[in-house]
């Protein structure tokens, strides 16, 4: 039953790669929730009601994982078997690791400012930055996957999980200024 | 139960004439609910036999008797201790919150008391009373105005939430629901409601923001709406700040003017409450109103009020700003405002809300009744009278819900302003050998302590076979469903043996509470508790039995064998004899038979749809 579960691609009708429409996504996402969303099972039988939740969960997961660039690119190495190890693989590369250092130190830095104005646009510059990383890490995935080199797209993955945890301890830092 | 509306004989209107679907769309509010439902493609809010909308959320418990709305309203000041206002403040929460609360800035004046689960009863005439039990009566004279306009029992219920409400106050309220006999087709979030109200209408596309003010809570919700589909960005918001504050804050003010004593008398509180709320809707048409009180004059301008009041609407616009930037949108990006809530007449929130959004918020729907028209028409739509129906709400996890590890420390297993329903799965093994038993804390917040969340539930999974350390794996799936209700499940992987699991809602009444309030309530009443209970197995059946006839009739005969299609109706005919024999437990085992009997249908039915949809796609990108 529901062998289509297997894959988040197949479920919204896309071919296995990195680089995808998300337009399109939301499109199909949403003519996929139209249809299963328990909502259009409030008066069905109640094994059916329980399968929509969890069909809609399903759905729901998906779509995150699809939206979402990193969490994409682990799901297509998972997909060739590949896991990636979140911890070690940065490490290894000198160079990204002393990247690493410079935005924390500069976040740091940010933090200790008390005109709010500066701070503000130190963060905005940072952000920038790396997102600007960010990019080239997905070109540079997107690469190695296609080249099936599965061991530099798993060390790529293991960056960009950590240009989203920068970003997100941004965010954090913006909100604690914004309030 | 409902002892306000005693039906006149010829009062009852119209039967029902089409085979429309009698349901209700219900805003249980802080300070009014109201109910509404849809007739011929119209939404009504619909009256009590005074012509009045709004039932105040007010219920007196005198020694032999329930009074619930205006007449309790009016007797909350001379009976302050037996009349609760407000009680959808404490739903939902434990003793401690509520103490704290009460400590800080008096918001009841109840005598609290904590039952033996945690959960905060007030003393009243007729014994302790939950905030559960309140709701229940007031959603009784609802449904009751309901039955009477409809002409009928109702098959199913929409109740609105503060979208910010956690699951133990949304736990809560289904719970009251279920104490009043009422069938919760869903619960649905307040925003989401008031957007469905306004985007119907307008048949808009783009970003909503909802800016629900009400008498005990704040919301603040952006929607993106696109053909008919409602997508809630993010929502955020304080469920413990509304209108009541505004009051509040003016009264303190009125104290020290006065030089009222303090602390104030049940009675005197209440007085001064009341006065207070004058005095703000006063202040909207006039400059200055002048108080008496016991003697002594105080004068409050336009510009005092402001003064009171503003740092707490400065609140709800930080609000906005924050969800703002979690949905990592601009102002300019907000195509419409909408205003929710009795508390967004005052004028200066709409002032400062304009200010904030920089254009003029929608008021032309009562902001009122905004709410129950949305989860009316939503009402509709899901007890099935609206079958082509093109709209759909996809709402989100208001806050993160997380685990207690090491340390005091939450780790987050599902983010806030996830898309609901969603399922998440976590690990866990053991760390002695032979260990058969992990316990397990959820709660739901955005800290980092657990001391700072809200504790959930503790659970404990039990029956894992003996094994070396780090050897058992046990899969805990957690499920939000639509409602934003969460259920645990857990497994053991190496053995596939179900670890069991016993759930210990920290602040919510269990089932055998609940049980014993309807059981209480009847006893009340003088019925049959008993009558109830088969009434409740006898509509279930009936539930049962339509759905799986118009599902059998649709394609029962494609997907299940000769045999199978046999013992399915079967299981169905013996439903309905069983049904006519007035005995509650056979018609519950009959019940849960047909519910074995038909699972394998009910998989392949989702099957056959999901082939549909997608096949249906194939072709629309073989032709693109």
């Amino acid at each position: 039953m529901m062998d289509i579960m297997q894959n988040y691609f197949q479920l919204f009708s896309f071919p296995e790669t990195f680089f995808i429409d998300k337009n399109a996504l939301s499109v199909s996402y949403r003519d996929l929730q139209k249809q299963f969303h328990p909502d259009n099972y409030a008066s069905q039988p109640l094994n059916e009601q329980r399968l929509a939740v969890q069909f809609a969960s399903y759905i729901n997961t998906a779509y995150q994982t699809l939206q979402s660039s990193v969490k994409r690119a682990e799901y297509l190495l998972q997909l060739k078997g590949v896991e990636v190890d979140h911890q070690t693989m940065t490490v290894s590369d000198g160079k990204f690791l002393m990247l690493q250092m410079e935005w924390r130190e500069g976040l740091a830095d940010i933090e200790q400012l008390n005109d709010a104005d500066a701070a503000e646009d130190a963060l905005d510059d940072l952000t920038d930055e790396v997102k600007k990383v960010g990019s080239v890490l997905e070109e540079q995935f997107n690469e190695y996957y296609e080249e099936n080199n599965n061991e530099e797209a798993s060390a790529a993955v293991s960056k960009l999980f950590f240009v989203e945890k920068m970003l997100q301890e941004i965010e954090r830092l913006d909100a604690s200024l914004f309030d | 139960m409902s002892l306000l509306q005693i039906s006149e004989p010829g009062q009852s209107p119209e039967p029902h004439v089409n085979s429309k679907k009698r349901a209700l769309g219900i805003d249980l509010g802080t300070t009014n609910s109201l109910v509404a439902s849809v007739h011929d493609d119209n939404v009504q809010t619909l009256l009590d036999e005074q012509g009045e909308i709004l039932l105040p959320s007010v219920v007196q418990y005198l020694p032999d008797d329930v009074l619930v709305g205006a007449i309790a309203k009016a007797n909350a000041v001379d009976d302050p201790l037996n009349t609760i206002v407000s009680a959808k403040r404490f739903m939902g929460r434990s003793t401690e919150e509520v103490a704290g609360e009460s400590e800080s800035d008096a918001v009841f004046s109840y005598e609290f008391f904590s039952r033996d689960d945690g959960v905060v009863a007030i003393n009243t005439v007729q014994g302790p009373k939950t905030a559960v039990e309140v709701s229940a009566d007031i959603l009784s004279v609802l449904a009751e105005r309901g039955r009477k306009a409809l002409g009928g029992e109702v098959e199913g219920v929409v109740i609105t939430v503060p979208a910010y409400f956690d699951d133990a106050q949304r736990q809560a309220t289904k719970d009251a629901a279920r104490l009043a006999g009422l069938h919760v087709l869903r619960l649905l979030n307040e925003p989401t409601a008031a957007a469905v109200a306004y985007g119907l209408d307008q048949q808009d596309e783009g970003v909503i923001a909802v800016y629900d003010l009400g008498g005990g809570t704040f919301d603040i919700s952006l929607l993106r709406l696109s053909k008919g589909v409602f997508e809630v960005l993010v929502t955020g918001g304080d469920s413990a700040l509304g209108g009541d504050d505004f009051d509040r804050a003016i009264m303190e003010y009125l104290c020290e003017q006065l030089a009222i004593d303090k602390p104030l008398s049940p009675a005197t509180e209440r007085q001064l409450l009341n006065l207070a709320c004058e005095i703000k809707e006063a202040l909207s048409s006039e400059e200055f109103r002048i108080v008496e009180y016991s003697g002594s004059t105080v004068t409050l301008s336009r510009d005092d009020l402001y003064t009171l009041i503003d740092p707490l609407i400065q609140v709800t616009t930080r609000a906005c700003k924050r969800v703002l930037r979690d949905a990592g949108l601009e102002k300019a990006d907000v195509d419409h405002v909408v205003m929710v809530g009795g508390s967004t007449r005052g004028l200066r929130v709409r002032e400062k809300v304009k200010v904030f959004f920089e254009q003029d918020p929608l008021v032309n729907i009562d902001p009122d009744k905004v709410v129950a028209v949305g989860a009316a028409i939503q009402a509709d739509i899901l007890v099935g009278n609206k079958p082509d129906s093109d709209m759909l709400l996809l709402d989100v996890l208001p806050l993160s819900l997380g685990l207690e590890i090491m340390g005091g420390l939450v780790e987050k297993v599902i983010s806030r302003n996830t898309t609901i329903p969603v399922v998440k799965a976590q690990e866990f093994t053991t760390f002695k050998d032979g260990q058969t038993a992990i316990s397990i804390h959820v709660v739901q917040g955005e800290r980092e302590l657990v001391s700072d969340c809200r504790s959930l539930a503790r659970f404990e999974l039990r029956g894992i076979p003996p094994m070396v350390a780090g050897a058992a794996h046990v899969r805990v799936t957690f499920q939000v469903d639509a409602d934003g209700l969460l259920n645990v499940s857990a497994m053991e992987k190496s053995t596939g043996a179900g670890a069991s699991i016993v759930v210990k809602p920290s602040y919510g009444l269990d089932d055998e509470s609940i049980t014993k309030m309807i059981k209480a309530s009847f006893e009340h009443a003088q019925s049959d508790i008993a009558l109830r209970a088969l009434r409740e197995q006898q509509v279930e059946a009936d539930r049962v039995i339509e759905s799986l006839l118009a599902a059998l009739s649709d394609n029962g005969r494609e997907l299940l064998s000769e045999e199978e299609f046999i013992a399915l109706t079967a299981s169905l005919d013996k439903l309905a004899v069983v049904k006519q024999e007035n005995d509650k437990d056979a018609i519950k085992a009959s019940i849960d038979e047909v519910g074995v009997a038909s699972e394998a249908f009910a998989a392949r039915r989702m099957d056959a749809s999901i082939k549909q949809v997608l096949a249906g796609k194939t072709l629309d990108n073989a032709i693109e």
